[in-house]
């Protein structure tokens, strides 16, 4: 029996760039949850499922990503933002998980998420 | 201790001399002359506590030298005493008082008599000089007073605007900052969208020139919604210019093929760009794939008010070859359903309808979204 391969929630709210990302991960054989294009929609995907890695957007149109970061976080859900600013916009509480950066190299996206699923259990 | 200064006006020496002696005991400043110009000519330099006045002299006599002194409004303040030997008799006090006098000494000159009356007016003259002094003083430390409160209030306005100087450039500084990150921001999101266009675009083209001319059209479209976005300040923009702006380049023959028809929708930025690219990507179909393929096949574009803030919007295809299902580019039909539901949060409908290909969607207006602008 194949293993379930991982999966991935992507909240990102422009459609191409959504879009893109899907299509990466999809590529390489990641399961994708979503997109979600707001905090309202990521949390209503997460109601019905458990992603291993999240992928997020740190500006998500008028509101930022930090409700969802926070429940991730509860939940041990490993974590990745992606922005096209630096790290200082991060709050404290997040300012330690792994960045990358807008526009993104693929290889450089998919390095970081199988590095975040290499690791054990969620850095807190 | 200042002095009070005595004039003492007589043609005769020996009672000058007399008065003099009487007087030196007061210890104030004797001053003698001998005739009514003489004296005339002191009082223009010099102010006097009392006149002491001879009124038998030769030339100007006493009552004209008084009349002169009651004249000028420099000197018709001090008081005279007239000397005279002539008799004490009511008509020469009349007289005497008349002209101006306010005392008389007769003569032989008594010095008692004499010191008493001159020391009245001596102490009430360096009274008066004292009181001047003061008021003086006071009116200086008033001056100085004012004077200091408003410089103080000028260097508080100074450093008030000063501050105010500040604050506004700091402000304007941090605006600066934002402005810059927000541009920052925005650059690295569009190269994002670039990249993946360019993904994605050459994933469903299946040789170079067709990536090629594809691309150029996309990042075209994108354009075009950008500049018309600007040239309206980054505010709202009207939903039939931005149908305009992405239809244009497809409007080349002259015939009216694209008919648009709707009332006048305000989009926010955000909402612009997602249908100028829906629009881009359905004119792109019809042009290779439907109605503005050939010479006659038409396209109607209308849209509507659900309600408040719901749109409606249909895109229908006529005249053009049939219809199926795309068998390549699927890219383009993906795009058009993720723009209206992923970035406006709309419900799609697309049919491939044997007589043109019909577009159905609705999507409500964001909060910055309207009706009538």
């Amino acid at each position: 029996m194949l293993p379930k391969p991982a999966s991935v929630l992507i909240v990102e709210d422009e459609a191409l760039i959504a879009m893109d990302l899907q299509s990466l991960l999809e590529d390489a054989g990641y399961r994708v949850l979503g997109p979600a294009n707001s905090t309202a929609a990521a949390m209503a995907l997460l109601s019905g499922d458990e992603p291993d890695v999240a992928l997020l957007d740190v500006n998500l149109g008028r509101s930022d990503v930090f409700g969802v970061a926070n429940e991730l976080a509860t939940r041990k859900t490993r974590l990745i933002f992606l922005t096209g600013h630096t790290a200082q916009k991060l709050p404290l509480a997040h300012r330690h998980r792994p960045l990358v950066a807008k526009p993104y190299l693929p290889h450089v996206l998919l390095q970081a998420v199988a590095l975040a699923l290499s690791q054990t259990e969620a850095t807190e | 201790m200042p002095k009070a200064k005595v004039l003492i006006v007589d043609d005769d020496e020996r009672t000058a001399m007399a008065v003099r002696n009487a007087l030196e005991e007061l210890g104030q400043t004797l001053v003698v002359a001998h005739s009514g110009e003489e004296a005339l000519h002191h009082l223009l330099f010099e102010d006097y506590a009392v006149i002491l006045l001879d009124v038998n002299m030769p030339g100007m006599d006493g009552y004209e030298m008084a009349s002169f002194v009651r004249a000028r409004k420099r000197t018709r303040h001090i008081p005279i005493v007239f000397l005279t030997a002539l008799f004490r008799d009511d008509t020469h006090l009349l007289q005497a008082y008349s002209a101006g006098a306010v005392d008389m000494v007769f003569k032989p000159v008594d010095p008692f008599i004499l010191r008493s009356k001159v020391a009245v007016f001596v102490d009430l003259y360096l009274k008066q000089a004292e009181a001047q002094r003061e008021a003086e003083l006071r009116h200086h430390l008033q001056e100085e007073n004012f004077r200091v409160r408003a410089e103080k209030l000028t260097a508080e306005q100074a450093l008030r605007r000063s501050q105010e100087h500040q604050e506004a450039m700091e402000k304007a500084e941090a605006h600066q900052r934002t402005l810059i990150e927000e541009l920052n921001h925005r650059v690295k999101n569009m190269l994002t969208v670039v990249n993946a266009m360019a993904r994605q675009t050459l994933a469903s083209s299946p040789t170079a020139e067709d990536f090629t001319d594809k691309f150029i059209r996309r990042i075209d479209a994108l354009g075009r919604t950008h500049s018309l976005l600007s040239r309206e300040q980054w505010a709202n923009v009207q939903l039939c210019d931005v149908a305009r702006d992405s239809l244009e380049p497809y409007m080349v023959d002259g015939k009216n093929r694209v008919l648009l028809n709707g009332p006048p929708v305000a989009l926010d930025p955000k909402s612009a760009l997602a249908l100028g690219i829906v629009f881009h990507e359905l004119a792109t179909n019809a042009i290779k794939h439907g109605s503005l393929s050939n010479h006659d096949g038409k396209v109607a574009m209308s849209w509507n008010f659900k309600d408040d803030r719901l749109i409606a919007l249909q895109w229908q295809e006529s005249g053009g070859p049939a219809v199926s299902p795309p068998t390549h580019g699927g890219f383009g039909s993906r795009l058009i359903r993720l723009e209206l539901t992923h970035e406006l949060n709309g419900e799609v409908e697309l049919i491939y309808d044997a007589s043109g290909l019909k577009l159905m969607t609705s999507f409500p207006l964001s909060g910055h979204s309207g009706g009538l602008a």
